[in-house]
């Protein structure tokens, strides 16, 4: 293959790949903070505002695949 | 596919002041600056005991800070002294990420490039506010208790205390991940930084994308989605180095060692 359709093809799989586990684990972390807020409507608020941060901290990896396809496309 | 304008990682430089060029997106950040400075002295000037709408809204915003500051600091006083520095570092973010949204930013070019760019969007910007936040905050504990928080990332005089063979293998493995930690808080950097620097960035690739698609209606969604993870990351990065800087410096302390 040629460099550059190697370039865009490993790009394309460290995105797919890379945004797996991002995406199962937000589910997670959604699907226990509806449960939470379903059984106490009360605290929601906090566990909305939790919820959030939990999530930006789980989506961490997947933003790390992100910036490496970025360089992977526009850098290297 | 050919009227999707060039999306590139490096900003261009506008300016040179002597060996300093100065790009489009530090350009956008001092616009932001300027912006921030001009509705601060407007409120100051129309401070009221029966608030505007816009004095309600951003008391209601100091206030939640301040109750997670609270919350993370363990006292009010603390508090109160690190409340300025996170709600600038919200404010500013609030408005940076929304920076293309503005009207009229994106038609002002020179050469043919923008010569606005969002200022999140280039990676420079994160990196700097995350190195200022954690620095600053590691710098706050070794003030504030030198040997404790040398202590915490550098183990060796435990082995002062060993007593038996399987102690000693504790205490090497106490060493190993005491040095593991100095990588830990690089990790911090690059991860704050990354993270508010991918999603900008994904969110302004993705609108050019779709606009070059489809310029009418389609992108909309798309829109609201950028502005959206744009509130929600301004929101996150404060938090997180609101508890990262609270983990730091209260780590440091004595009592807490103890």
């Amino acid at each position: 293959m040629e460099l550059e359709a190697v370039r865009l093809l490993s790009a394309a799989l460290c995105m797919g790949i890379g945004s797996f586990g991002p995406a199962l684990g937000e589910g997670m972390i959604a699907s226990k903070a509806m449960e939470a807020m379903g059984r106490n409507p009360e605290v929601s608020d906090k566990v909305f505002s939790n919820m959030i941060v939990a999530m930006a901290v789980c989506e961490s990896t997947g933003i790390y695949a992100l910036v490496v396809s970025l360089i992977i496309l526009f850098v290297a | 596919m050919a009227n999707i304008p060039e999306i590139t990682l490096q900003t261009v430089p506008m300016l040179q002041i002597g060996s300093i060029g100065i790009s489009n997106s530090v350009l956008a950040t001092l616009v932001v600056t300027l912006l921030l400075a001009g509705v601060g002295a407007f409120l100051i000037r129309n401070l009221r005991v029966v608030p505007t709408r816009l004095q309600v809204g951003i008391e209601g915003i100091i206030e939640f800070f301040m109750g997670q500051l609270t919350s993370a600091w363990g006292s009010e006083e603390r508090a109160k002294k690190y409340l300025p520095v996170i709600f600038t570092l919200f404010f500013f973010l609030l408005v940076a990420n929304q920076f293309s949204i503005l009207p009229l930013v994106s038609s002002i070019t020179a050469d043919g490039v923008q010569a606005l760019r969002t200022p999140t969007s280039d990676l420079a910007l994160p990196v700097a506010m995350a190195i200022a936040m954690i620095g600053s905050a590691h710098v706050i504990a070794f003030i504030a208790h030198p040997l404790n928080h040398l202590g915490n990332y550098f183990k060796f005089f435990q082995f002062l205390k060993v007593r038996s063979f399987s102690g000693f293998l504790n205490t090497c493995l106490e060493v190993f991940l005491g040095l593991l930690d100095i990588i830990g808080e690089l990790a911090k950097i690059v991860s704050l930084s990354c993270r508010l620097f991918g999603n900008i960035f994904a969110g302004e690739v993705m609108i050019t994308v779709i606009t070059g698609l489809a310029a009418f209606i389609v992108p909309m969604p798309f829109i609201f989605l950028s502005i959206f993870s744009g509130v929600v990351q301004a929101f996150v990065f404060a938090l997180l180095s609101l508890q990262f800087m609270a983990m730091i410096v209260k780590s440091a302390e004595p009592e807490a060692a103890a």
